[in-house]
């Protein structure tokens, strides 16, 4: 008694992360944050990915010279 | 007298101050996810290795038939193998990349020094009750891979032999070495429990660190509802990617040769450990000297534990340290090819590769991170001044 009943579609209206426009910047300026996005990941291709390729091309490249230096 | 709130009882409330209303920076990211997915892995691995061990016999001419028996007879034991022996690996991958992000982000840095220092002995820890369980399966990786470590204290002067003799509980790796490592590797777990909670006290006594590195005191939200959500997400991410291993690719981590029963008069051709302790066993190989090895092995870790104290820069955060940034993802590399190196035969040009990449390993550890940290001090006070 003296509770006011609420409807289950507000609450969920209420609770909602679109309702709330609490993503309003998520679609704003995305060339440019991809743009960052990629230019943080640089480091990691130029530093993490790029010496591992560069050793392991280095290594089956050696092995294949010691191949054919033994086949010939 | 008025009885407390449930939460304020003298337990409940300590849980409530350390799991439930516990401030978090609001701006962490999912990398500060792997540290409770870490403790996920520790209690699978404790809850199946329970089940595991109701079936399993710790006696040489038994052990292998046991688990062959776990994974055909016994309801369900497959999948409670298959659990433990690639929760292992996962746990391994979530606590290197929860390493490496403290690296990263400098969450070693003071006034975390102790909470850094306890993570390192849990990765001790995990790293021995790893080997001996590797061991309990009784394969021809689990019988030479323990002969070969073990062995490895026999290079310590003097006492050496003595030791390993200890270690094996006889003169070669036997009966008694399976059943000391199945208890320890019973115990240790819940050592690790207790360190996880050491962890957990020396975490919550600074607060957590986040991806600016700031001291934040005023940004903050609770622990329950915000990351214990955001958490989910990681958790059920985490899971399906256990999954697919557990399900669809079981074996891919472990070494076939373990699944042909311990044969002490036959070597196999080439004795490689668990890939997760790859990085260290190329670091071991990469030195001729086999004591000169082992006191390289106990460099790793005192390097590891003496990071936040060598450690010079006011900054934490890689975001703002341009030149430790490229170094830590060196760092990476070099770990990253030193597993690779690991389960490389001993020939050229593993051999240089894998010395160049322990060189620079302790260069980075020992020299680099304080170097680093003076440099980019110095780059800034001269932009400032």
């Amino acid at each position: 008694m003296g509770k006011v009943p609420i409807r289950l579609r507000e609450v969920v209206y209420t609770l909602s992360p679109f309702q709330q426009s609490v993503m309003n910047g998520l679609w704003k300026d995305l060339p440019h944050k991809a743009a960052h996005h990629m230019h943080n990941l640089r480091d990691a291709v130029l530093f993490c990915v790029a010496p591992i390729a560069g050793i392991a091309y280095y290594c089956a490249d050696f092995k294949e010279k010691e191949k054919l230096h033994h086949r010939y | 007298m008025k009885r407390l709130s449930i939460i304020k009882q003298p337990v409940l409330s300590v849980l409530n101050v350390h799991l439930v209303d516990y401030p978090s920076p609001s701006n962490i990211n999912y990398f500060w996810s792997f540290g409770s997915i870490a403790g996920i892995c520790l209690i699978v691995q404790i809850a199946t290795g329970i089940f595991l061990a109701m079936h399993y016999t710790p006696h040489v001419d038994l052990a292998f038939l046991s688990v062959e028996h776990i994974m055909r007879d016994v309801e369900g034991g497959w999948f409670l193998r298959y659990m433990h022996a690639n929760g292992a690996s996962m746990f391994f991958i979530v606590v290197y990349i929860h390493m490496f992000r403290g690296l990263y982000y400098g969450s070693y840095a003071s006034p975390r020094e102790l909470l850094w220092c306890i993570g390192v002995v849990i990765l001790l820890l995990m790293i021995i009750t790893a080997f001996i369980g590797y061991v309990l399966p009784w394969g021809q990786m689990s019988f030479w891979g323990a002969t070969v470590i073990t062995s490895l204290a026999s290079a310590i002067p003097v006492v050496g032999d003595s030791i390993v003799t200890w270690l094996w509980g006889g003169f070669s790796v036997d009966n008694a070495t399976l059943n000391r490592f199945f208890s320890l590797h019973y115990l240790l777990p819940f050592v690790i429990v207790g360190a996880s909670v050491i962890h957990l006290a020396a975490l919550h006594q600074y607060g957590s660190n986040n991806p600016l590195g700031t001291n934040s005191t005023v940004d903050k939200v609770g622990l329950y509802p915000y990351f214990y959500v955001k958490d989910l997400v990681a958790w059920v991410a985490f899971a399906i990617f256990f999954s697919v291993f557990i399900y669809f690719y079981p074996n891919v981590l472990g070494h076939p040769d373990n699944y042909i029963p311990a044969n002490p008069m036959s070597t196999p051709a080439h004795i490689v450990p668990e890939w997760y302790f790859l990085w260290v066993y190329a670091i071991l190989r990469s030195i001729p000297n086999k004591l000169a090895g082992v006191a390289a092995i106990a460099l790793v870790f005192i390097s590891l534990l003496a990071l936040p104290f060598i450690n010079t820069s006011p900054i934490r955060s890689s975001n703002f340290r341009p030149f430790h940034k490229k170094f830590f993802w060196l760092i990476v590399a070099d770990t990253l090819l030193l597993s690779w190196i690991g389960q490389q035969p001993v020939e050229d040009p593993y051999i240089l590769v894998g010395q160049c990449a322990s060189v620079f390993f302790f260069i980075y550890f020992l020299i680099m991170v304080p170097f680093l940290g003076r440099f980019e001090n110095y780059l800034i006070h001269y932009k400032t001044r």
